[in-house]
């Protein structure tokens, strides 16, 4: 057990070096610098300070050096300052995932639960008007696109009705339609797989046994099947779980909420190389460390499952 | 192979290799698809699903002759109507038709989604057999560059490659490519994993079959159906991908007429003009909602022990 899980962490030190990496060399590829003329849309800054700045930020250096500095800074808990707002990177992930943070979890803590009850509903009554309503829903809810729907979203509520703010932060107004555009997706998702894991499960012969011994109906789905239905739908909820605490690009750009992904196309277009690096890391190692998390919670539910190697 | 029949003995190994070969790919593929087309056909969800990819495919094909108008036609005195019986979904700001606009962008959506399948197959194809086949290095390397970009957040690669290569059409569809061929690498090799311990691939490779000749007559068309779903599905995806580049404003350049590229132009009229961004985002809902659900009908189909969903 704690082999494997010393294994797997170092697997990830190789899968996060190798997106380091990565992300190092094509953020540098991209063209123009962070103090060139036309990333300035302010006032061009004259070449002597120019210089300077590259300078300052050690950008004169060859690219392989500037990678192994960044790198030796980042493990001792330096990432370097922004160059856009001139702040510690640290300081602005402080700044910016708390806001990330709250719509995901706010969002996952309306999205999961919907969306068990959904797909027990549905798997209870299998083939009636119930279960054809919900499966219409969730193949909806699956395949819009969240930006299609928050959009619809603001036409409806904010534009038509004008009930609700189109973006910014503030009162719990502005959480509404942001929360409501991003739940909608992964408790379709999490609905559809109770679902069938719920159907998988209630065929099985120890639900018949439960039933033949004549256990009360609640306790056979609520504690035999709802049980053992939940294993399969830990992988699905992991990942989920993963990208909704990174936070979405498209509901944060769409709604001007100020978090993490918002300031991604910012950085990018300013060429705020350290915000980028640490922006990218952090978010492999929140996907990666999920997945681990993911696959250990797995083995200690189902004791059937064995950890190896690969 | 119980069917062969004893006089191929007597020819060489690989000729009656390829004689049995041929017969059973005969029997099963008759067999096996004409089982899968009437499954499709039972289920009325798919044929829906399929009559809309078509005509999604109709509008893309046809475009110059259902559009009333050019894409980029400007008519400055008939701007920002709203939709009216001579403009059904009302004109922009620059006085473009905006259902000749939609019909236009049907092109762009569907050569998206048919152009990245493509090239991934063509590169996703090899790699994921060599791995599955061979093993040994092939495979270890695959395997890493799967665990690098499982990881790599996808969203921001695709904006690094396209701020790298620039914005435009087909920088979109290398961006997509790029990282859709590994999942159908992983797919092809993880079908070889099984299918090479079966026992037709040993009977094959006891009559003297090579292994190019056991990967196209016998591995590769056990593993299509799984393949084909992967596809199908891969579609949407691809659709949304661009829509939602091109949403970005890194995406496909103006004037051309993408459904996302147009949510992108109308987004800053929303609260004067809404119906200039409904209709573009409806039909990114639509085209997402026909090829989801021609997926899964074909998985179902295909595949009738998959579990439906």
């Amino acid at each position: 057990m704690i082999a494997y899980v010393v294994q797997r962490l170092i697997g990830i030190v190789g899968v996060l070096l190798a997106v380091s990496v990565i992300t190092f060399f094509m953020m540098h590829a991209v063209p123009g610098g962070p103090f060139d003329a036309a990333q300035k849309q302010e006032i061009p800054v004259p070449e002597s300070v120019r210089q300077e700045f590259l300078r300052k930020y050690q950008l004169d250096r060859p690219l392989p050096v500037q990678y192994v500095s960044f790198l030796a800074s980042a493990l001792r808990g330096d990432f370097g300052r922004s160059f856009r707002v001139d702040e510690p990177v640290t300081e602005f992930i402080g700044r910016t995932w708390p806001v990330t943070l709250r719509l995901g979890l706010i969002t996952m803590a309306i999205a999961f639960p919907l969306g068990l009850i959904a797909g027990m509903l549905a798997a209870l009554r299998p083939n009636s008007w119930l279960d054809y309503l919900l499966s219409v829903a969730v193949v909806t809810n699956i395949v819009t696109p969240t930006f299609v729907v928050a959009i619809l979203l603001i036409v409806v509520f904010s534009v038509r009705l004008q009930w609700l703010p189109t973006g910014g932060i503030g009162t719990w107004k502005h959480w509404v339609m942001p929360i409501l555009a991003y739940s909608l997706a992964p408790t379709a998702v999490i609905a559809r797989y109770t679902r069938v894991a719920m159907l998988e499960v209630t065929n099985t012969d120890f639900i018949r046994t439960a039933r033949a011994k004549g256990l009360h109906e609640r306790t056979v789905i609520g504690r035999h099947a709802f049980k053992n239905a939940l294993i399969p739908l830990l992988t699905i909820m992991g990942p989920l779980a993963a990208t909704m605490v990174t936070g979405s690009f498209f509901i944060e750009t769409i709604f001007r909420i100020p978090g993490m992904g918002n300031q991604l196309t910012l950085a990018i277009y300013n060429r705020d190389y350290p915000v980028i690096m640490t922006l990218s890391l952090l978010w492999s190692t929140v996907i990666a460390l999920t997945y681990l998390a993911t696959d250990l919670l797995y083995a200690w539910i189902d004791p059937r499952v064995r950890l190896t190697g690969r | 192979m119980a069917s062969s029949d004893p006089q191929a003995l007597s020819t060489s190994p690989s000729a009656d290799a390829r004689r049995l070969d041929t017969l059973g790919a005969g029997l099963r593929q008759r067999s096996l698809w004409s089982d899968a087309a009437r499954r499709f056909a039972r289920n009325k969800v798919s044929v829906v699903a399929l009559v809309l990819v078509l005509l999604l495919i109709g509008l893309a094909l046809f475009a110059p002759l259902l559009a009333s108008e050019g894409y980029d036609n400007q008519v400055y005195s008939q701007a920002w109507r709203f939709p009216s019986s001579e403009h059904i979904m009302g004109t922009d700001p620059f006085g473009r038709d905006v259902l000749s606009r939609i019909i236009w962008g049907a092109r762009i959506s569907m050569l998206v989604a048919l152009v990245v399948q493509v090239s991934a197959v063509l590169v996703g194809i090899p790699i994921g057999a060599i791995a599955g086949w061979y093993g040994g290095k092939p495979d270890y390397l695959l395997m890493r560059v799967v665990d690098v970009m499982s990881a790599f957040p996808t969203l921001l690669f695709a904006i690094l490659l396209l701020s790298i290569l620039g914005s435009g059409l087909v920088n979109v569809l290398i961006a997509m490519a790029v990282t859709r061929w590994i999942s159908i690498a992983r797919l092809v090799r993880g079908q070889f994993f099984s299918l090479r311990e079966k026992d037709f691939v040993a009977a094959s490779q006891a009559i003297g079959a090579g292994n190019g000749r056991i990967i196209r007559a016998h591995l590769l068309p056990n593993a299509l159906s799984p393949l084909i779903v992967n596809l199908t599905l891969g579609i949407p995806e691809a659709i949304v991908g661009e829509a939602g580049l091109s949403f970005l404003g890194i995406g496909v350049n103006a004037p051309m007429p993408s459904w996302g590229k147009m949510l992108n132009e109308y987004l800053p009229s929303l609260s004067t003009h809404w119906y200039l961004s409904v209709f573009p985002a409806l039909m990114i809902a639509l085209a997402m909602y026909a090829f989801t659900l021609l997926g899964d009908g074909l998985r179902d189909a295909l595949d009738p022990s998959a579990q439906p969903s």
